[in-house]
């Protein structure tokens, strides 16, 4: 009698791994793709057959039907096997001690590029109080303050930031350090794990901190019961949300996996408008405004969860807080740590415009030209809060 | 195309196995066809231009083993047809590989101005132009029978298993197994375990090597002055690198032969383990030692012959072996140290000298050697080369140990101590002890099941992949 092959089930294995993973959405992409190939070939598109190829790598690297599944699996071998550092896509992504995913490591900057950015900043401060605005600049906490990397990653951001520091008191700027004010807290309860950015609940703080700041600094009278979480409704959302570095690595290249995702909504009457780019705006509630829900699906490597507060980040958007017509109009300069600021600080004005002036290609969208909008729309306050 | 892709794992290789076994299986004329048009459909995957490169090659092998063929009792004739045709594959090899590098050379040497086109080189040219000329070779010496069919000599050049990245399949290897072969389901299911071991390898371990490999040597290029053991770790990656990512290649390349009834000859034998250097090169990337051993070495006489005359012969040898790795001084240099201690082994007989201390002590200078070589071999300039030997031994000014060892070396350790065991014949050596136990051969089908599953993982995460055969 002939030997069973052990091999076979290998075999009968890998024909089911590889069926299953590409039934569905796959096959159905696959299908689409070798039609609109024959069409391209029907007319003499050449392109089509490069179209193609681009088209079924893609189906094939991200839409099997267990591509999350792979990539946790593949994460928690990463995990197991002890690895610390991972470029991907041109991000660096380092699990720190504790265990939390840092990134965004910077050079040491020359005295020159610490100058330019004061400098910078110094020019902004001008043109607000030339336009008869207050000014104010705040620097983001990043997780590299807090916890020690592994050896062979190198990260100035501290020190560099300390020097920006310096300056910016030296040139008598309003200044707020959040690191500073978060310096006794955990980095787990100042930020997420799997994330760069501070959760909502230090986003809340932070807001607080900026109107204590703004109130002793230029006298800006604010709503207490607006400050206080008390009033607010938190709704935890246990294991909910992967971070743009757990998306990278996976979400078990720490044990801690997923984060938990506070949803903070006022008990107390809202009223508010938001508008940003060319879409239509929106009205209603403080939840049904300056928080995007649909952003709370739970899918972790397509949904950006950290987006459900202000949508993400847009070249320009304004919230209105409707029960506030007499209130300060507030322009916020930002990056992508002001979304849990800003629906908080919006409460606090009439208006806030906010202003994402990263350079390149994100965010999407035509560059707002800064000078002519304070010139235009005559603020009382501009923030600036950066990393 | 590459084998370690979610695109020929899971939509090419299905198809073509699909087509081979299923569609066409009751025509071998038809198999041939459909694994002709995959092959060159592979090539032309990742080189759509360069496929026609391939296809002007097969067409003229084709022809000049048609003619020696014919004009068997012409033997002036045959060899003038031999003449013409190595004169144009290493033509083409030439143009593509070593234009550009031939011409700074003479810029350098003559200071002048040549206009010297940047031609791309295109993937596998030193591989599947060496199997044409093994095809017009075997056919003259009579070691295979000419194929008529044009079809079936483009099949035995282009066939996609070992097309990129070997091994060398040899004419002779497989020239009755074209028409004539017995696909047996042992040797399709142990092929495809042979597949995923190679897979393994290279998406597993290779990779993840690289990764550490790429910090030192990126390192050093950058002007960086590393520590002396962080150098050492680096080269340590890469000679693990190097070997895993090979020699999984040819095992994915012989595991893939197999499925399809094709019997390639082996290419790797845990070179890792050789106490000479002569044994080194027994073991490692057999197939190209051996071409050149019996196409280049052999013909110019060999070692059958005075001692200058055979020392002449090994240079000529190693300068090609060297020179056929890529268009560098590098590679040259990397060639000629191993002439230098083969010939050194030969006067001294070192290699052949035995014992239990002594063999300690020729594994010891076999693998440093193995790895310094690895070392020039890695660089992208001979002053990146003497840089970085020179930090792995201190005479650049460095540390001897820094956070980047350190950091490094923790995140790697395990990985290092998988990559030292598996260099290793030991499983080979359980395996064998094992063979006909039943539940170490369930054991093992269930190891396999969890490679794949965890090399898969590895590709759809689109973790770190790089492809170190561009030189090739």
């Amino acid at each position: 009698m002939r030997k069973f092959n052990k091999n076979s089930l290998l075999f009968v294995f890998a024909i089911i791994f590889v069926i299953a993973g590409l039934w569905g959405n796959c096959i159905d992409q696959l299908r689409w793709k070798v039609v609109d190939l024959a069409a391209g070939i029907k007319q003499g598109n050449i392109q089509s057959i490069f179209d193609f190829k681009k088209n079924v790598e893609e189906i094939s690297d991200k839409m099997l039907s267990y591509h999350d599944l792979m990539v946790d699996t593949n994460s928690a071998k990463e995990n197991l096997l002890g690895t610390r550092v991972v470029d991907k896509e041109e991000t660096l992504v380092v699990k720190s001690y504790s265990g939390t995913l840092v990134g965004n490591f910077q050079e040491n900057f020359s005295d020159e590029e610490i100058s330019a950015l004061a400098s910078g900043i110094n020019d902004r401060r001008n043109l607000s109080e030339k336009n008869g605005a207050k000014y104010i600049y705040c620097s983001v906490p990043e997780k590299s303050f807090y916890d020690g990397i592994p050896e062979n990653v190198t990260s100035y951001n501290l020190s560099n930031l300390e020097r920006l520091s310096d300056r910016l008191s030296k040139e008598d700027i309003t200044y707020i350090d959040f690191y500073n004010e978060f310096k006794d807290q955990s980095i787990f309860d100042v930020f997420f794990n799997t994330d760069h950015h501070w959760n909502p609940k230090s986003g809340f703080k932070a807001t607080g901190i900026l109107l204590d700041k703004l109130k002793s600094d230029y006298g800006f009278e604010y709503n207490s019961e607006y400050a206080d979480i008390e009033n607010y409704t938190v709704t935890t959302y246990k294991n909910h949300f992967l971070g743009s570095y757990g998306k990278k690595v996976g979400t078990y290249f720490t044990w801690y996996g997923l984060d938990d995702f506070d949803l903070i909504i006022p008990k107390f009457e809202t009223k508010m408008t938001e508008k940003h780019q060319n879409e239509k705006e929106r009205t209603g509630k403080f939840e049904d405004t300056v928080l995007f829900l649909d952003h709370m699906k739970k899918d972790p490597y397509t949904v950006n969860t950290y987006g459900t507060y202000s949508g993400g980040d847009f070249r320009l958007q304004v919230m209105k807080n409707e029960l506030n017509p007499d209130g300060k109009k507030i322009l916020l300069i930002r990056d992508s740590f002001s979304c849990v600021v800003a629906p908080f600080l919006a409460l606090q004005a009439s208006e806030l415009h906010i202003i994402d002036d990263r350079e390149g290609d994100y965010p999407a969208g035509e560059m707002v030209d800064i000078a002519k909008y304070i010139e235009k729309e005559k603020f009382d306050y501009v923030i600036e809060i950066k990393k | 195309m590459l084998f370690s892709s979610t695109v020929f794992l899971y939509i090419f290789l299905p198809l073509v196995l699909f087509f081979n076994f299923i569609v066409f299986k009751k025509s071998r004329m038809l198999q041939n066809i459909n694994l002709l048009f995959a092959s060159l459909f592979f090539y032309a995957w990742g080189e759509p231009k360069y496929v026609l490169v391939m296809i002007a090659s097969i067409f003229a092998n084709w022809f000049f083993g048609l003619m020696i063929s014919k004009k068997r009792q012409n033997e002036k004739l045959c060899r003038f047809f031999i003449v013409l045709d190595v004169i144009f594959n290493l033509g083409v090899l030439f143009v593509f590989k070593y234009l550009s590098f031939t011409g700074n050379i003479i810029e350098s040497l003559f200071g002048v101005d040549l206009p010297i086109p940047n031609i791309a080189l295109p993937i596998g040219i030193s591989f599947f132009t060496f199997q044409a000329m093994s095809y017009v070779f075997d056919v003259y010496r009579q070691k295979g029978e000419v194929q008529t069919n044009i079809l079936y000599v483009g099949l035995y050049i282009s066939l996609f298993p070992q097309l990129i990245a070997g091994p060398i399949v040899r004419y002779e290897t497989i020239a009755d197994e074209i028409k004539n072969r017995k696909e047996t389901l042992d040797d399709f299911f142990d092929g495809f375990a042979r597949f995923v071991v190679g897979l393994s390898k290279k998406v597993l371990l290779a990779n993840s090597f690289a990764v550490l490999a790429d910090q030192s040597f990126d390192a050093v290029k950058n002007g960086d002055n590393i520590s002396v053991m962080f150098g050492w770790l680096g080269a340590i990656a890469y000679t693990l690198q190097i070997f895993f990512d090979f020699s999984g290649y040819s095992d994915m390349a012989i595991g893939l032969g197999k499925m399809f009834g094709f019997h390639f000859l082996e290419n790797f034998d845990y070179p890792y383990i050789s106490i000479s250097i002569t044994e080194f090169w027994r073991r490692w990337h057999m197939s190209l030692g051996t071409w050149f051993r019996d196409y280049l070495y052999f013909p110019l006489g060999g070692s059958r012959c005075g001692r200058a005359r055979n020392i002449f012969n090994l240079f000529i040898v190693w300068f090609l072996t060297g020179l056929w790795h890529g268009a560098n001084f590098t590679f040259i240099v990397w060639g000629m140290m191993y002439f230098v201690l083969l010939v050194a082994e030969k006067l001294t007989g070192l290699h052949k000298k035995k014992g239990r201390v002594i063999n300690i002590f020729k594994w010891m200078y076999t693998i440093l050697f193995v790895v310094l070589g690895w070392v020039i071999f890695r660089a992208e300039s001979m002053g990146d080369a003497l840089n970085y030997l020179g930090s792995m031994f201190g005479l650049t000014g460095n540390t001897f140990a820094d956070g980047m060892f350190t950091g490094w070396f923790k995140q790697n350790v395990i990985l290092l101590i998988i990559g030292f065991v598996l260099s290793t014949p030991v499983f080979r050596i359980i395996s064998q002890k094992t063979k006909n136990s039943n539940v170490m051969g369930f054991a093992k089908a269930g190891g396999l099941i969890c490679l794949f599953v965890l090399s898969a993982a590895s590709l759809v995460s689109s973790s770190y992949n790089p492809f170190i055969y561009f030189n090739f």
